[in-house]
This record gives C-alpha cells, sequence and structure tokens, in this order.
C-alpha cells in the first residue's frame, strides 16, 4: 500500500495548486473545488444534520484559505491539513459533549476492520458491534475511523491525529484486540 | 460519560446535495471581509469616523466661543441695571463641556438645582426649578432641559450597558475583529459574534456596493456604537476613500445557542 491516498505526481500537482493559492486566494479555488465534497462528507459522517455539515465544511476551508501562507509544504497530501482542520471543527462543534462523538459507517467497512466476510455480519452481530464501538474513547474512535472508515493509510491518519505512522499502527491494533475481545463478551 | 453515535449504512446526501453548498466566491467574500481588522483605540474612536461627527466638533468649537464671550463680558451683564431681565439671560443653548455647563449655570443662577443624565456622547441638563419659579420665568423656560452635545467619548461608562438579546443573522455577515474589545462592554459576555448589515437602503449596503469584492482592499476598519445592537462600521483605504455603514451583531449555529443562554442567565440575575 502506499504511503499515501496520492500519486506523487498528484502531489507535485498539489504543490503547485498550493504554491499559487498563497500568491492569490482565488487559485485556492482548485483546491476547493477538488477537495469539498471528500470534506464535506467527511463532516457529515461526524454530526447530525447536512446544514451543520456545510457550516463546518466552510469554516474548515476559510481557516485553510486564512492560514495557506503559513503552510509549509512537506510531501504530505494537502487533504491531510484539511482532514485535520475539520477534525478540530467538528471537535469544537461538540465540544459540549467532551467525549462523544458521530460515526457514520457502512456495514463493508465494519467487515474489513474486523476482516471477517460481510456476508457473515448478522443483524444480531452489528448491533453487538455497534455497542462496542459507542464505548470506544474519542481518540480511538477517530483513529479507527480514519483508517478503517476512510480508508486512510496509517501514514495519513497519523499526520491528520499528530502521531507517527508506527504510534498509530500499534494504537490501532490495539483498539482492535480490545473490540474484538469486547464483542466476544457480548455474545449471548 | 455520554455514548458516542453510531449510524451504520447512513443515507449520504447526493453529489447534487453537496453541490448545492458549495460556493467558493462567498468563501473569498468571507476571507476578505475576516482580513479586516478594526482598529478600535481609544485615540480612534475619538477620530471623526463620518462626516455627522464634524457637527458635534463645530458645536463643542462654537459653544465654547459663547462660554468665553459670556466670561468675558459677565461683568458687563451683571452691571446691567436689569437684575430681573438677567435671570432670563440663563445659560446659552449649546454648551460642549458639562463642567463648564455647571460653571456657568452657577455663576449666573445661585440657586436653581442642575440635574444631570449622561448618555453616550449626549449629556442632558436639566432645570428642576419649582413650577411656580417657571411660570414666571417663561423665557428661561424656553431654554430648558437643553441637549448638550459633547465631543464623542469612548463607550466606556460605569454600569455596563443593558444586553441586547442575541439574534441569528437574516443575510450575510461579516467577521470582524476587535483589537480592543474592553472599549465594547456589551460584547464581553458574548463570544463568536458577527456583523451584519442593519440598514434598509441599497446605498449603504455593503454586498450591493461589492465592498466586500476581491479588487476592494480596505486598509483600517473602525465600529462606533450608535445605540442598543447598533454600530457604524467605517472602512477606509489610505488613499481617502471611505464607507461607512449600519451594523448589527448577530450570532450563527452554536454562538447563537450560547449567546442566548448567556443573555438569559444575565438577565435572570438583573
Amino acid at each position: 500500500m502506499a504511503s499515501y491516498h496520492i500519486s506523487d505526481s498528484q502531489l507535485a500537482e498539489e504543490k503547485k495548486w498550493i504554491e499559487a493559492s498563497q500568491k492569490d486566494p482565488r487559485a485556492f479555488g482548485k483546491l476547493y473545488h477538488y477537495y469539498y465534497n471528500r470534506i464535506f462528507l467527511f463532516v457529515y459522517k461526524r454530526v447530525e444534520e447536512e446544514d451543520e455539515a456545510a457550516d463546518i465544511a466552510a469554516q474548515t476551508f476559510l481557516k485553510a484559505l486564512s492560514n495557506i501562507g503559513k503552510y509549509s509544504f512537506q510531501g504530505v497530501p494537502f487533504a491531510a491539513w484539511l482532514y485535520r482542520i475539520a477534525l478540530n471543527e467538528v471537535n469544537m462543534h461538540y465540544r459540549k459533549a467532551k467525549n462523544r462523538v458521530i460515526e457514520s459507517i457502512e456495514k463493508v467497512q465494519i467487515a474489513e476492520m474486523l476482516e471477517e466476510p460481510e456476508a457473515l455480519f448478522s443483524e444480531e452481530m452489528l448491533g453487538r458491534l455497534s455497542e462496542v464501538l459507542k464505548k470506544l474513547d474519542k481518540e480511538d474512535m477517530q483513529l479507527i475511523s480514519l483508517r478503517f472508515f476512510e480508508g486512510l493509510p496509517f501514514k495519513e491518519a497519523g499526520e491528520i491525529l499528530g502521531i507517527t505512522e508506527n504510534n498509530a499502527k500499534v494504537r490501532t491494533y490495539r483498539i482492535l484486540e480490545r473490540m474484538k475481545k469486547q464483542f466476544r463478551m457480548t455474545e449471548k | 460519560m455520554e455514548e458516542n453515535k453510531i449510524y451504520i449504512d447512513r443515507k449520504m446526501p447526493s453529489k447534487e446535495a453537496i453541490e448545492r453548498h458549495k460556493d467558493f466566491e462567498t468563501l473569498l467574500e468571507r476571507y476578505e471581509a475576516g482580513n479586516l481588522v478594526a482598529k478600535t483605540d481609544k485615540q480612534e474612536i475619538h477620530k471623526p469616523a463620518s462626516p455627522q461627527r464634524w457637527y458635534y466638533y463645530l458645536g463643542g468649537v462654537a459653544a465654547c466661543l459663547l462660554i468665553g464671550l459670556f466670561v468675558v463680558f459677565q461683568d458687563t451683564f451683571n452691571n446691567d441695571a436689569a437684575p430681573q431681565t438677567s435671570e432670563t439671560a440663563v445659560s446659552p443653548p449649546i454648551i460642549a463641556d458639562s463642567s463648564l455647563d455647571r460653571q456657568s449655570v452657577a455663576q449666573e443662577k445661585p440657586t436653581p438645582i442642575v440635574k444631570e443624565q449622561k448618555t453616550d456622547n449626549l449629556v442632558v441638563v436639566e432645570d428642576t426649578k419649582t413650577k411656580k419659579e417657571k411660570a414666571t420665568k417663561k423665557e428661561a423656560e424656553k431654554v430648558t432641559p437643553q441637549i448638550v452635545a459633547t465631543p464623542p467619548t469612548p463607550p466606556i461608562v460605569d454600569s455596563p450597558p443593558p444586553l441586547s438579546e442575541p439574534q441569528k443573522p437574516k443575510g450575510k455577515t461579516i467577521q470582524l475583529k476587535l483589537e480592543n474589545e474592553a472599549l465594547y462592554p456589551e460584547l464581553k459576555a458574548y463570544k463568536n459574534h458577527q456583523w451584519e448589515y442593519a440598514g434598509n437602503t441599497d446605498e449603504l449596503d455593503p454586498w450591493k456596493n461589492n465592498i466586500f469584492g476581491r479588487k476592494n482592499h480596505w486598509d483600517n476598519a473602525s465600529v462606533t456604537k450608535e445605540g442598543q445592537n447598533l454600530y457604524t462600521i467605517t472602512l477606509s483605504k489610505k488613499d481617502g476613500t471611505a464607507f461607512s455603514f449600519p451594523a448589527r451583531i448577530v450570532f450563527s449555529g452554536e454562538a447563537y445557542e450560547e449567546a442566548l443562554k448567556t443573555y438569559h442567565e444575565l438577565k435572570g440575575k438583573e
């Protein structure tokens, strides 16, 4: 698996867009149009309403544009920076509920996470897994979510959460082990 | 501890639905507007922000001249052989400084009690003489109560002004960072406020005049309080170009909920 979710040529193209945006805010339009849908959906999966997602997505891009001058390209996809801003914005949005997060997951992603065929997942098992996920810590949930539900490589998930690739791998492994244990415990 | 909320196979918005939220031009406008930083130092507030302000200064200067003349010729007035009529010639109609006003009233008429009511930029001086006295001096009554304009002062008052109930925006909003929020104690209780055009004519509407367009770069912005949740925002360029418009404070999304909560809490304490 590649270190990042985009190719080197795409990274080079992004670099050009970033440099242009640093000179002229209007050039930020390319990055905006390229990433808007992805960021919108990323936010939407973590909030209740479509309008909330639109507000947070707009705020994410506004912050990105306002700080693009300080952005230093280091070979990391621009999306990682956007995801990080978006995640902060979502956290701020729900800062009252400090330990509560919202996640929207597809059944197939759960199967991939637990390395089980999707067909074997009954409604009862999904319900049990949902209960396990509900009890995950915020940080653990964000890591699992970025890795499995957003499908990001460990390196990129680590960039977003401010941890190393190795740390992301180790933590993910531990979280999954814990989840599997709890999943088995809930079996009737 | 609250539990996480998990949606499984939740329906995602369609591509068309997401496209409807996409608006790069508005993002640019918000970015341009957000780049403006209001300089609201004490000195800035004393600076005339709009042409109307000059009337205050002209009035103040004229009042000072009148007081000066009155003080210089006071002896002449007192030596005139008409003591009854001298009482009707009370203080001049416009006085620039409230301390001078008190002084002049005291010099002319030793007995009247003068009551002052201070507002933001106005000092209302009210003569509280008895009705009997007033009835005998109708001429004097014509010149009281007087509204005495003082030069604009910073809106710092002993007790905080009444809080306005938070409002949601009706249209586009502007993010304007105040460098010195201490000058606006009524904003202290609230967080994350935004500004919205509060006028009703297109001529002053910054959006209709494309004030925040990409090509319009403003060097300075100042905010002046005009009334209960009513301010004048003046944008200016180094070449002297300026644009003023009325604005009010509004709150969006969660900031509104928080502001409303704060408002009810503080109101409850009153």
